[in-house]
């Protein structure tokens, strides 16, 4: 394995790259801006009293450690189901997050779909995504398309895909039927999302309750790719941030031009910080126990 | 957490000793799988992504912190009857 390198938190604080790019201080007035990347001075403190002497804290089947707090961004922690638990706090109604796991069973589908139309079913994985039993620690019970109106996961188009490592986000909307792609590169994604466009309205029907049924079509998605700022992640680096962002304004309603690159980096704090609190929230420690 | 049990369909070779391993995905689903001690890792690897559902070069599978090789075997690694192997994400991205 490759040694870590990167500072301690502690010394977090000397790579904030606002102190490079802005003169100005950030905002920290409760703005819409604000809220994406502010957090409390007490919290801080205590993420880093941790980061001196650190114990692995689970949430569900994954582990927070120091590796996974100084990776928090582009990894694959970030790409994971910590999506939905960073954002737990909303209480979100009516949608759903998904693992990047997920998406490497529907490419898998995909493929094996594509070669076979007529005499393709639905394996159990994803019809049980459907129905809201998986992943297992993250299970609602709730039907795509009756119980949930949004599905929000990232996505990667990486080597698997002969193309450069990249993060993207993406919304799954079953009202206006579209998949939404939000890429702070702005490049071309269809071929990445196609699958999803394909494949989801397939199981959106095959789990409704027989009432709904008849009314659903197996018509292909539409795919959108979401305008963003241009010339955002001039690092080249900070793409799992900004898809988790996207994210986070998409959900609750924020301009999607509040992140660029002058608060890239609080915001990658903050989601490290969110994580650490996840782990410890007892609520959450007790769901977590009965998967 | 359901645990399945792997069982190998061929006859069994009387000689070749085996051994049981136990495959955890990055979502917390566990695979045993029986296998002979002298055998690939790669058909444990193939098998495993076969019931996630993914594909093989999307996951990294380590045993103590280490990644596995397809080629290596169970008794070059000195494994033991129940070791467990995790499949992780192997997905970086950034640049």
């Amino acid at each position: 394995m490759q040694e870590n390198k990167d500072p301690p938190p502690t010394k977090w604080n000397k790579w904030q790259r606002k102190l490079e790019h802005s003169d100005s201080p950030m905002p920290t007035d409760g703005s819409p801006q604000s809220t994406l990347y502010w957090f409390n001075e007490e919290s801080w403190d205590r993420f880093t009293e941790w980061s001196i002497n650190p114990t692995n804290l689970w949430i569900g089947p994954t582990a927070f450690n120091m590796t996974v707090a100084t990776r928090v961004g582009p990894e694959k922690c970030l790409g994971d189901e910590r999506v939905k638990n960073s954002l737990r706090h909303w209480t979100p109604d009516h949608v759903a997050f998904m693992p990047a796991y997920f998406c490497l069973q529907i490419e898998k589908a995909y493929l094996i779909f594509t070669s076979n139309k007529i005499g393709y079913i639905l394996g159990d994985i994803l019809l049980a995504y459907g129905r809201g039993e998986l992943p297992f620690h993250g299970r609602t019970n709730k039907l795509w398309g009756v119980d949930v109106d949004c599905l929000y996961f990232p996505l990667f188009v990486g080597a698997m895909f002969n193309a450069c490592n990249h993060w993207i986000a993406v919304c799954v909307n079953f009202i206006e039927k579209t998949v939404e792609v939000f890429d702070c590169l702005q490049g071309r994604n269809r071929q990445y999302v196609e699958k999803f466009a394909v494949m989801i309205p397939r199981i959106v029907k095959t789990v409704a309750p027989p009432v709904n049924k008849k009314y659903l079509l197996l018509e292909k998605y539409s795919i959108v790719e979401v305008p963003l700022k241009a010339r955002l992640n001039k690092s080249l680096c900070d793409c799992g941030a900004y898809a988790l962002k996207h994210l986070e304004c998409q959900f609750l309603g924020l301009d999607l031009s509040l992140v660029d690159d002058e608060i890239i980096q609080d915001c990658r704090q903050k989601i490290a910080l969110d994580i650490w609190e996840a782990a410890k929230d007892l609520i959450l420690i007790e769901l977590m126990t009965q998967y | 957490m359901s645990a399945t049990q792997e069982e190998d369909k061929k006859p069994r070779d009387q000689g070749e000793a085996r051994i049981i391993l136990k495959v955890k995905g990055p979502d917390g689903y566990e695979v045993t799988f029986r296998m002979q001690r002298s055998a690939q890792l790669k058909k444990l690897m193939d098998a495993f992504c076969d019931r996630v559902y993914v594909d093989l070069n999307s996951l990294v599978f380590l045993l103590d912190g280490r990644p596995l090789l397809p080629e290596q075997t169970p008794d070059e690694l000195d494994m033991k009857d129940g070791d467990e192997i995790e499949a992780m994400l192997n997905l970086r991205g950034g640049p």
